[in-house]
């Protein structure tokens, strides 16, 4: 596959989807270009499944648009099911089938010849087991193969949502390993995560989600650079009461102050001024600092200052 | 009752609560059907016996035992008196030992209409009245019920006329025994329970495990998976068939009368109507429960019904026009025509047709309403 950035192929415009009284995602426009790694970042009941199954044609915007080449799900769907690949939160295959027996099945369906099963076996380091039965095989080698499925037809576009969700640190960065191996041949990934550095380790453009709507877009550096003068002040209380009493006196002059449990987050501009200040307030009004840290902002900071919560919860 | 015993007992007994489908599939079903049942065997005569019985007319053999029975005062009243006792059993409402009321009643025929009426499980005992006076029961003493009610009659008869001799005469040439009747129903309800279990289950299971979702992203067609679940349970159907079939046959000589090609053709014809009910069943839920309720509700009825076991010609006449027209009934009475009457292909055409018509639109609608995701 030639690599050829910068051409959009998906474009995403004014999507609505409603689930009976609950507005799952709202109003969402980006663009993906050709050869792309994009995370779709947010907490659970984002709306990022939302977004990627109206992709994959599963379910249908209530209104918007979404084009993948230019096309619809509209009488092209054999063509776009050709183009993509795709792996789901959670998928169980046939227990009592091999992992090559697997992958030989899901050849016939893009009529592939089964050449390509020992190709995707290596891709996924996956040959060893490559005689196992699928029940037999652990949560990160099911994942594997999960993701050696949607690599069969040597997709344009990779639709992975949370792969790495459930796995054990070792599972998560191997998969990783597969994944950025995979970069670099023009193909396009969407993924939907919760992990920070999922997202910063696998793509290079971001898009921040959070009941639906996008709260920033852009590449990693850019949107952290967008908010990161100065640091974030991360300020630990003794207990929930101190840290609402400290949070009531600041958030009226610091409107990035977020408070979630005992902890306060805010960017400053100025951090030494602010700390000098801050010392004052809390010897003044009697409330315990348990902790305390001045540092550069993350994609977590960045996420606590705009939806109030961290990305995991 | 400890902490975790308590909160565990109340964790499992909430998810049948706030699952109004799975509550209603546990327990409603069961006193649906149970209602169901209660009021087909309680209120109404649930099942209506009917005996055949024939006057053996006079001839040469017999004149020459008229010296006899003139001699013989009680013989020659119960032949006089036979049609009055017939009469008298017809209009009697009468309770079998250990069973529900039901009605017996006695249609006369000659020897032929009987015998083809026996065959059909439309009577299930055959009384003779001898020239000499004496009676003959034709019946297959495998058949419980048919011995039950060779006894109730005759000991009504020895109540009223204690001289009456009676002759049991096994009908258990091949072809009349209970087990020929049998056999051929069985298949049926295996073609029945093989398919709606077996493809009704797999597709709810496949769409729980989400395996549907996953292949339906790719350019699979739709018509390729449902036609290879379908291909996949037919041959498990065949082997089943096969195997009770040369059960049958080894141990109770049972024989295909018929020709193989049209019992094949019966066969598939069957596996169409019920593929289409499983997978009308199955289009929609996601949860074992429901799906398990869905195709009892649907199994139950005709298993209990459609004359495998029992004839159903013993059920109320109402419940017998609509009885006829379940799939199982058509395809199991079908098969004992073929399996024991050698019917033609041309004479089970409307069979055929009528499961096939019910299969395919059964699967379209189906289709039309399935849930992949």
């Amino acid at each position: 596959m030639k690599s050829s950035k910068g051409k959009p192929i998906i474009e995403i415009k004014n999507v609505v989807k409603r689930y009976k009284d609950q507005l799952a995602v709202d109003q969402v426009s980006f663009t993906i270009n050709q050869g792309e790694y994009v995370a779709l970042l947010g907490p659970n009941g984002a709306g990022k499944t939302t977004i990627v199954e109206m992709i994959e044609g599963i379910i249908k915007p209530d209104s918007g648009e979404i084009l993948i080449e230019g096309l619809t799900w509209k009488g092209d769907d054999r063509y776009l099911k050709s183009i993509l690949g795709v792996s789901f939160q959670e998928t169980r295959f046939m227990d009592k089938s091999t992992v090559s027996e697997t992958l030989k099945l899901f050849c016939a369906f893009y009529n592939i010849g089964s050449g390509r099963v020992d190709e995707v076996l290596e891709l996924i380091n996956l040959s060893e087991k490559k005689n196992s039965y699928v029940e037999n095989l652990s949560g990160g080698q099911r994942q594997k193969l999960a993701i050696g499925i949607a690599l069969l037809n040597n997709p344009k576009i990779l639709l992975l949502d949370e792969p790495t969700t459930g796995l054990d640190p070792q599972a998560r960065r191997e998969i990783w390993m597969i994944l950025k191996n995979l970069k670099n041949q023009g193909r396009s990934m969407i993924l939907t995560t919760h992990y920070m550095e999922e997202a910063e380790f696998l793509c290079e453009k971001i898009l921040i989600m959070h009941t639906g709507r996008i709260l920033a877009q852009g590449r990693l550096e850019e949107l952290l650079a967008a908010h990161s003068e100065g640091g974030i002040i991360e300020i630990r209380l003794e207990n929930e009461t101190d840290a609402l009493k400290l949070y009531d006196l600041i958030s009226v002059t610091d409107s990035t102050c977020q408070l979630a449990e005992k902890t306060i987050y805010l960017k400053s501009k100025t951090p030494a001024v602010f700390l000098k200040n801050i010392l004052g307030i809390t010897e003044e009004q009697n409330v315990i600092i348990s902790d305390l840290q001045v540092r550069t902002m993350t994609l977590d900071d960045l996420f606590i200052l705009m939806a109030g919560q961290h990305l995991h919860e | 009752m400890n902490k975790v015993l308590r909160e565990l007992i109340i964790v499992q007994f909430r998810e049948y609560w706030r699952a109004p489908e799975v509550l209603f599939w546990t327990l409603g079903f069961p006193i649906m059907i149970a209602s169901v049942l209660g009021l087909l065997y309680s209120f109404k005569p649930a099942e209506n016996h009917r005996v055949a019985y024939i006057v053996q007319e006079s001839s040469e053999n017999n004149r020459q035992n008229l010296d006899h029975i003139k001699t013989n005062d009680i013989i020659k009243s119960n032949q006089k008196n036979f049609q009055n006792l017939a009469h008298f059993f017809e209009n009697l409402q009468i309770d079998l030992p250990g069973k529900s009321i039901r009605k017996i009643s006695f249609e006369k025929m000659d020897r032929e209409s009987a015998e083809k009426a026996y065959r059909s499980g439309k009577i299930e005992i055959i009384v003779q009245l001898q020239i000499d006076g004496s009676l003959q029961y034709l019946y297959d003493p495998a058949n419980e019920r048919a011995e039950n009610l060779y006894l109730w009659i005759d000991n009504r008869i020895h109540e009223n006329s204690s001289n009456v001799k009676s002759q049991v005469l096994k009908l258990n040439q091949r072809g009349s025994r209970y087990i020929d009747r049998l056999i051929p129903g069985l298949i049926a309800l295996g073609i029945m329970n093989s398919t709606l279990w077996g493809i009704g289950w797999t597709l709810i299971e496949f769409r729980i495990k989400k395996f549907l979702r996953r292949m339906i992203v790719t350019p699979m067609r739709k018509i390729d998976f449902m036609l290879s679940i379908s291909i996949v349970r037919m041959g498990l159907s065949v082997i089943e068939a096969g195997i009770l079939f040369l059960f049958a046959r080894y141990f109770f000589d049972v024989r295909l009368q018929g020709d193989f090609l049209t019992f094949a053709v019966l066969f598939l014809a069957g596996h169409i109507a019920f593929s289409g009910l499983s997978i009308l069943l199955a289009s929609r839920t996601n949860n074992t429960r429901v799906g398990n309720g869905l195709i009892n509700i649907v199994t139950m009825p005709m298993f209990l019904l459609s004359g495998v076991f029992f004839s159903y010609h013993s059920f109320p006449d109402w419940m017998v026009s609509i009885i006829q027209y379940l799939p199982l009934t058509i395809l199991a009475d079908t098969m004992r025509n073929v399996f024991l009457y050698n019917a033609s292909f041309m004479s089970i055409g409307f069979s055929i047709l009528y499961l096939v018509t019910f299969g395919v639109i059964l699967y379209i609608a189906g289709l039309k309403y399935y849930r992949w995701y």
